[in-house]
């Protein structure tokens, strides 16, 4: 027996405190996220979404004109129920600057945050976006508790990054405390002892942290300011570790909950198993599979094959009946009806193909609660949008 | 190496917002710094299987339901109003998709950089599948 994902049960069960969507890029993350904390709010809850990489439409509708990486109330929402929506736009890079602010005396701070080779890491350190989208939402949950009579939030709907590899996020605060405390940082700080060839070993075989571009480019001196980065950071490790097991233990709490986003494709749907295991083994609770974006048809009882069959007969008749007057073949009315039929096969195909995929992976995998949205014709970008999308989310 | 003349940064794109948005914002940023930029692929590109006229037409809602209950009975498919007013639907949504990939397109034809177009391959992508790209790209003189 298949199990359905009942989007209004979790968004109304009060002890549903975190919403983490995941998935691979391009599936529709965001704007679930997005729905998903929309519907939460109309229905009473105090919501924030944390996206991370909103398209610009959708981030305008929801009032994320400024990258501030502070939650912004989103203007015009059905608020009748008491409920509230803050939306944000995760900023990667003041993150970090906020962590080390946090963490470091403000002399060191300010060495820090001026060393170009903290400056490539917190921009464009493979991971980064993982590790500052967790921060962000530690940051969020300590806000959200700072009052416990009258909580800023009650629900945090965070959309995760398009990693990659679906690992990358679950490996961030893990990773983060490895890179911080791990024998890359010891040997960094180490120099003399490690020499310049093990230096370069370590780098390329383990952490990643810059393009090989970058280093090429950088060459000694950053070397050297990796070393003085790493001695300034030195200072910080305790308190980026107790972060980073913070934030891992806030994910596997039974308040907080999984959905994971695939599309109606084969690699996509692996993809979202392979995320769904995953989250098993870490012991991650799942609520459950939205399969997004399947194609439906209309003329639900009209079959591919047989309305090319049709499509074929009406031109084959057509030309029947004016044979002998000379005229191209068809009407234009006639014209019309064939591509319509013509036009219904090759949707119906797809609807069909991604019907046959979603029944599939249902058979393969009972236990795992699951809901479809169907492909809206346009792109979502707007409240009325969301709002269908939270509806077919809840299986309206 | 990245900005020898042996070097060139095609882009691959989809007919929708945030991959077109994207394109056009990478390549103001390859300009920038000096990268030679190459073509633009647009991939899963859709069949066009309704002309403009209809298209237009089914847009407006002004496609007639009794013409095509008519065609539909001559050959032998039973032209409920759910059906009639299915394909109707169909059409409509279908006519949206088209509209939006068409600003899409005008987009990327504002770059003014060559464009290559590769149809969407319904069974997914395998060695064969992507000989079949190599070799649409290349009737188009990609490379």
């Amino acid at each position: 027996m298949a199990s359905v994902l009942d989007v209004d049960a979790l968004l109304g069960d009060p002890q549903t405190r975190i919403i983490v969507c995941c998935g691979a890029g391009g599936v529709g993350k965001t704007t679930t996220a997005a729905a998903l904390g929309l519907r939460a709010a109309e229905s009473g809850r105090r919501v924030v979404v944390l996206t991370i990489d909103p398209a610009r439409r959708l981030a305008q509708s929801l009032g994320l004109t400024t990258l501030d990486n502070t939650p912004r109330p989103v203007k015009d929402i059905d608020d009748t129920r008491g409920g509230s929506l803050d939306a944000m736009m995760l900023d990667m890079k003041r993150t970090f600057d906020e962590v080390v602010e946090a963490h470091a005396t403000a002399e060191k701070a300010e060495q820090i945050l001026a060393n170009p080779f903290y400056q490539a890491v917190s921009s464009s350190f493979a991971g980064t976006q993982e590790y500052m989208a967790m921060e962000k939402l530690g940051q969020l949950r300590l806000e959200a508790d700072r009052d416990p009579d009258n909580p800023r939030w009650d629900l945090i709907v965070v959309d995760t990054p398009p990693s990659r590899s679906a690992l990358d996020f679950l490996d961030a605060p893990k990773r983060l405390g490895s890179f911080l405390d791990g024998r890359f940082i010891r040997i960094l700080a180490a120099p003399a002892k490690a020499g310049g060839r093990a230096y370069l070993k370590v780098f390329s075989a383990g952490v990643n942290v810059v393009t090989k571009t970058l280093t090429k480019i950088l060459g000694g001196q950053m070397l050297n300011d990796v070393q003085t980065f790493v001695a300034a950071l030195d200072t910080m490790f305790g308190g980026f570790r107790k972060r980073a097991d913070h934030t891992y233990a806030l994910l596997s709490a039974p308040t907080t909950t999984f959905i994971v986003v695939a599309a109606p494709e084969r690699d996509a749907l692996r993809e979202a198993l392979f995320f769904i295991d995953r989250l098993d083994e870490e012991k991650m609770p799942l609520a459950g599979l939205v399969v997004n974006r399947m194609y439906r048809v209309s003329a639900t009882s009209l079959s591919a094959a047989r309305a090319l069959g049709a499509a074929e007969e009406l031109g084959d008749e057509e030309s029947l009946r004016s044979s002998g007057v000379g005229s191209s073949g068809i009407s234009e009315r006639t014209a019309i009806t064939q591509g319509l039929l013509r036009m219904h096969a090759v949707q119906a195909e797809i609807a069909a193909r991604h019907e046959s995929l979603a029944k599939r992976f249902i058979a393969g995998h009972p236990g795992i609660p699951m809901v479809e949205v169907p492909a809206a014709s346009g792109d979502i970008h707007d409240l009325v949008g969301l709002r269908a999308v939270g509806d077919a989310l809840a299986g309206h | 190496m990245l900005k020898s003349p042996q070097t060139v940064v095609h882009l691959v794109t989809l007919l929708e917002e945030m991959p077109v948005q994207e394109t056009v914002d990478t390549i103001a940023e390859l300009r920038a710094v000096g990268m030679p930029i190459g073509g633009v692929v647009v991939n899963q590109v859709r069949e066009e299987i309704l002309t403009l006229d209809v298209l237009e037409a089914a847009a407006r809602s002004a496609i007639s339901r009794k013409d095509v209950a008519a065609d539909l009975t001559r050959v032998h498919v039973r032209a409920t109003d759910a059906l009639v007013d299915g394909l109707l639907a169909e059409a409509r949504d279908h006519a949206e998709r088209v509209t939006l990939e068409r600003d899409e397109a005008k987009a990327i034809a504002d770059l003014g950089r060559p464009t290559y177009r590769l149809p969407s391959l319904s069974e997914g992508i395998d060695a064969n599948g992507v000989r079949e790209m190599a070799e649409t790209l290349m009737a188009q003189g990609m490379a």
